[in-house]
């Protein structure tokens, strides 16, 4: 005979439902940015919840329960790829330190279109969405958390399993990735001297 | 500062974790240096280009079966 939902149970079940009502569509969002895929991404999420309930006697409540979930559903997403092998990172993609590659594409000239016109456009954000793919489902995963999400960086720490060191390489990294990639978009004729050509 | 040093500091600079007397050397490099100053607008623009996209909403098919999920008792 099974027991029946005794306190603690009800309890975690209460704090995930509103975990789900509260972060739901963020959560999600973690999962489709690391993963690009909507199928994986609702499967990262529903496995997710699935662990959430039980391993939550794991949850001893030093973070809140969204930002253990956040750290689940990456972890879950993460696994999935690598199930259906869609994610085999290289040795130096996801360095923790800044590398030659960085500070090459830092030295890409300056966009030149003035922000409204680069920020507004339809088509800007479609470019931003095919530049991502460039990144590492890693890098993804921190642009979400800190530039969609603008979470601090000791909780994209929490959630990554990172150092907050760690967060702002892989942040800094995706970013330097994504202008360099938006670059052709942005960039009008007139371009500035590159970062690195005056007082490197 | 140099513009490589400015490179490895502008996330930590953004983050508010320098000391002051880095932030100014920073902030000094900045008003001098173009390049560098057209790499931070470049990716202060790419931050509001992320926040001005739709975000992402969990499809009601998976949230449907989640909150099913939620209401079973254990088995």
């Amino acid at each position: 005979m099974s027991p029946g939902p005794d306190g603690a149970d009800a309890t975690r079940r209460e704090a995930l439902s509103r975990a789900l009502v509260e972060e739901g569509d963020r959560l999600y969002a973690l999962a489709l940015r690391t993963t690009r895929d909507p199928d994986l991404a609702g499967d990262a999420v529903q496995e997710a919840f699935a662990s959430a309930l039980e391993k939550a006697d794991d949850f001893r409540g030093e973070s809140r329960w969204g930002t253990w979930l956040h750290r689940i559903v990456f972890n879950k997403s993460i696994d999935l790829l690598r199930r259906r092998r869609r994610y085999e990172p290289l040795p130096d993609e996801d360095s923790d330190r800044l590398t030659a590659e960085d500070e090459r594409l830092a030295r890409r000239a300056s966009w030149t279109r003035a922000p409204d016109e680069v920020v507004w456009g339809a088509e800007t954000r479609m470019a931003m969405e095919r530049a991502l793919d460039d990144l590492t489902p890693l890098q993804r995963a921190v642009f979400e958390l800190k530039e969609a999400g603008e979470r601090p960086t000791s909780e994209v720490a929490e959630i990554l399993d990172l150092t907050p060191g760690a967060v702002r390489v892989h942040l800094h990294r995706a970013r330097l990735k994504l202008r360099a990639r938006l670059g052709d978009h942005c960039r009008g004729r007139e371009t500035t001297p590159s970062a690195g050509e005056a007082k490197a | 500062m140099k513009c490589d040093e400015l490179l490895r500091q502008l996330t930590e600079y953004e983050d508010g974790v320098l000391p002051d007397d880095v932030c100014q050397e920073l902030q000094r490099h900045l008003t001098d240096c173009d390049p560098c100053t057209g790499l931070k607008d470049d990716l202060e623009a790419l931050s509001r280009i992320c926040r001005s996209c739709t975000p992402a909403r969990m499809p009601e098919e998976v949230r449907r079966r989640l909150a099913e999920r939620l209401g079973e008792p254990v088995s």
